[in-house]
């Protein structure tokens, strides 16, 4: 209405600055939570392929036209300074919310009873109504704010913007179409089924052969534990404990001085009070220690090893009904040694461990976790099954965006200043 | 060196440190020398502590409240080459004192394991770049009080203190945006998401929002918004970093959170 007239299409662009951008901003997150209160959350499941492409392509259509209409007050006003700001802080606020309340797990399932915190969508505010409008409104105007100022001698702005727009894009747009499955694996044993969240099994595109499964541990540490009642000696409201160090043999558990004689990583009992190397097979730490009572200089000193299986722990007799006693050790690295069958009819021989997953096809398969009562006798593997279509996208933009941050630290001063 | 020296080395460090702030408030032109002193006795603790450990000591909190006495220090001396400000070089030199000292008071168990999905070698680039752009922010929030002042006082607002805030924030943004991505590329390969609303995660974001925020009020047309509601983003941005940093673990939404140690 307004445009009609050339004074009026001053007042358009003149006019609308910070206070009206806070009010836009405030409204729709008014909307959103109004939706949320009334609809439920929203189907996000339902913007999966090939909708969320016609929306991607839809949105950058969009943000595009913008470039030649960028005289008009409504596109000047959607790529300005203003509500880019008023997006950001209801985007921060909404996040404040969610890193101060508990969310629940995504994918989200509704609960039966909903008190009004639910109802608003408090407490899954990442698939809700107000962070879906916030994030919306969000990529209509970087990208209408990329689309406007589109120009090499603007590098850093560029970077930083495409970048972050492209990254949005796939990371909200393409949340659809990523799949995540959890495979359990025997050793020795070929699983191609996978559990889903909801405890359904599905038949994956590929399986896996489990042909080892191997952990190395960090050293144990030593407990006082009272064998009475079984529990462990504390200090200052934590567990007291000594970490098993060959390169530092020498410490102090509360009232005793150990000092570590003998530190086998991979031993096995000869002999009723003897342990040695391994050879092969399942086997524990052992360490031969002496520790002596600071208070009354009675010493102690014989072997301890870690439990395994159905042997228990070996620990070492103290005073009264104190011993000293070898926890869990915590593992360094659990690799599995597998084979994976692609439905395509690929073979693929490799190991699998935290930090390394391995490429299969469209998937990327995790090692998630094992047995952990058995530790290194774990008879299983469990493995993560991930697939995300628009990861390509995700990474040009988080690359594009690093490059922006780079050009930020080196240009330092603010742009057009001297 | 294990940590034991730290009780010996600290209180040095922290003596220069406090000297260094003094010197710098009275402009004495020692100020960086002895600041400087407290920063290289604590990079030979780092690295005497990383060869000791055999991993990169940025585990548990202690370790990387070492670095960032470090950074904070370091940059504060960098910066203070550059923009001569006295206050800033003290500032930063105090607060690095501080963080040796809470070191001193809360000794941690120090442990030599590190979980599985913190061996990668995105780790230690991940710490690294948080730790600097905190460092770098913090100066900003300090300089934002002061401009504060200046806003309200006869001589008005320090236009080279502008510039200074531009600066440091852009660089401090710039670590920040690197320490998100570093750490989403790392997410993706250990835990198959490069974004999954983690608490610490949530947090990183707010806090990114907020000096976001502040980047783009400066640009806006010539009436940006009253100059010293501007000037408190940086130092709001401050509280939020500390919390993400700091305080996350204690937040009731932290529970089951993978980045509590
Ligand atoms: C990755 C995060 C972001 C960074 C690092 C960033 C940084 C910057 C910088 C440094 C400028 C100055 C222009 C230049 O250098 O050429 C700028 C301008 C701008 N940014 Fe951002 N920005 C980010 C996100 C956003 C978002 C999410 C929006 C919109 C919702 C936005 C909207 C704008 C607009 C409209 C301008 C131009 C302001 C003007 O020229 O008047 N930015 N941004």
């Amino acid at each position: 209405m307004m445009s009609d007239n050339a004074a009026g299409k001053r007042l358009w662009i003149g006019r609308w600055g910070y206070a009206e951008s806070f009010v836009l901003a405030a409204s729709a997150l008014a909307g959103g939570f109004l939706a949320e209160w009334v609809c439920g959350p929203p189907p996000l499941d339902r913007l999966a392929w090939p909708l969320n492409l016609f929306a991607a392509l839809a949105l950058a259509v969009l943000c595009l036209a913008c470039r030649p209409l960028r005289k008009l007050g409504a596109v000047r006003y959607l790529s300005s300074a203003p509500l880019a700001v008023a997006l950001m802080i209801a985007l921060g606020l909404l996040s404040l919310v969610a890193g101060t309340i508990p969310q629940a797990p995504v994918p989200y399932v509704p609960p039966l009873q909903k008190d009004p915190a639910t109802r608003l969508g408090l407490d899954h505010l990442t698939s809700s109504w107000p962070l879906a409008v916030v994030y919306a409104a969000t990529l209509l105007s970087l990208g209408a704010a990329v689309a406007v100022r589109l120009s090499v001698k603007r590098p850093v702005f560029l970077a930083n913007h495409l970048g972050l727009w492209l990254l949005l894009v796939a990371a909200g747009l393409g949340a659809a179409d990523r799949e995540r499955e959890i495979m359990t694996v025997a050793e020795g044993g070929l699983e191609w089924r996978a559990r889903r969240a909801d405890g359904g099994a599905v038949e994956m595109p590929l399986a896996i052969r489990l042909d080892s499964f191997d952990i190395e541990e960090y050293p144990a540490k030593l407990a006082l534990v009272d064998h009475e009642s079984g529990l462990p000696m504390e200090e200052a409201g934590r567990v007291a404990l000594f970490q098993l160090d060959p390169m530092e043999p020498k410490g102090r558990l509360l009232d005793y001085d150990v000092e570590l004689l003998e530190f086998i990583p991979g031993a096995m009992a000869a002999g009723s009070d003897v342990f040695v190397r391994a050879i092969s097979g399942a086997a524990v730490q052992a360490a031969r220690l002496r520790a002596t009572n600071r208070l009354t200089g009675k010493n102690f000193e014989g072997w301890l090893s870690t439990g395994e299986n159905l042997r228990p722990p070996r620990p070492l007799n103290l005073e009264g009904s104190l011993l000293l006693a070898m926890t869990r050790p915590e593992p360094r690295r659990f690799v599995s040694k597998v084979k994976v069958f692609t439905r395509e009819g690929r073979e693929i021989e490799s190991s699998i461990e935290v930090n390394k997953p391995l490429k299969a096809g469209d998937w990327l398969v995790y090692q998630r976790d094992y047995d952990t009562e058995a530790g290194r006798s774990s008879a299983w593997s469990g493995f993560e099954l991930v697939k995300d279509p628009w990861l390509l996208m995700a990474n040009c933009g988080m690359g594009l965006w690093a490059v922006g941050a780079l050009g930020l630290v080196a240009r330092g001063k603010r742009r057009g200043s001297k | 060196m294990s940590w034991s020296w730290h009780d010996y080395l600290a209180p040095f460090s922290m003596l220069f440190w406090i000297i260094g702030a003094f010197l710098s408030l009275k402009n004495n032109r020692r100020a960086p020398f002895f600041v400087l002193l407290g920063t290289a006795l604590t990079a030979l603790f780092v690295a005497g502590l990383w060869v000791r450990l055999e991993r990169p000591p940025m585990r548990t909190m202690g370790e990387t409240r070492l670095w960032y006495s470090l950074f904070l220090s370091g940059a504060g001396l960098l910066a203070h080459r550059r923009w001569r400000y006295g206050w800033l070089l003290a500032f930063t030199a105090v607060l690095a004192a501080v963080f040796a000292g809470v070191n001193l008071l809360k000794p941690e168990m120090h442990s030599r394991s590190l979980m599985p999905a913190l061996i990668s070698p995105y780790f230690v680039p991940h710490v690294t770049l948080y730790m600097l752009s905190y460092a770098v922010l913090a100066a900003s929030a300090v300089g934002a009080v002061i401009q504060i002042r200046n806003v309200g006082s006869k001589g008005g607002p320090d236009a080279s203190l502008d510039d200074f805030l531009d600066n440091v924030v852009n660089v401090g943004l710039g670590f920040l945006m690197l320490g998100l991505i570093s750490g989403a590329v790392w997410a993706k390969r250990a835990w198959g998401h490069y974004w999954s609303w983690d608490p610490k995660e949530t947090w990183a974001l707010i806090t990114l929002a907020a000096y976001l925020t502040y980047v783009h009020l400066r640009l806006g047309p010539k009436p940006v918004a009253r100059p010293r509601v501007v000037l408190l983003v940086p130092a709001i941005g401050l509280i939020l970093l500390m919390i993400t940093w700091l305080g996350v673990s204690y937040l009731p939404a932290a529970r089951g959170s993978v980045h509590v140690y």
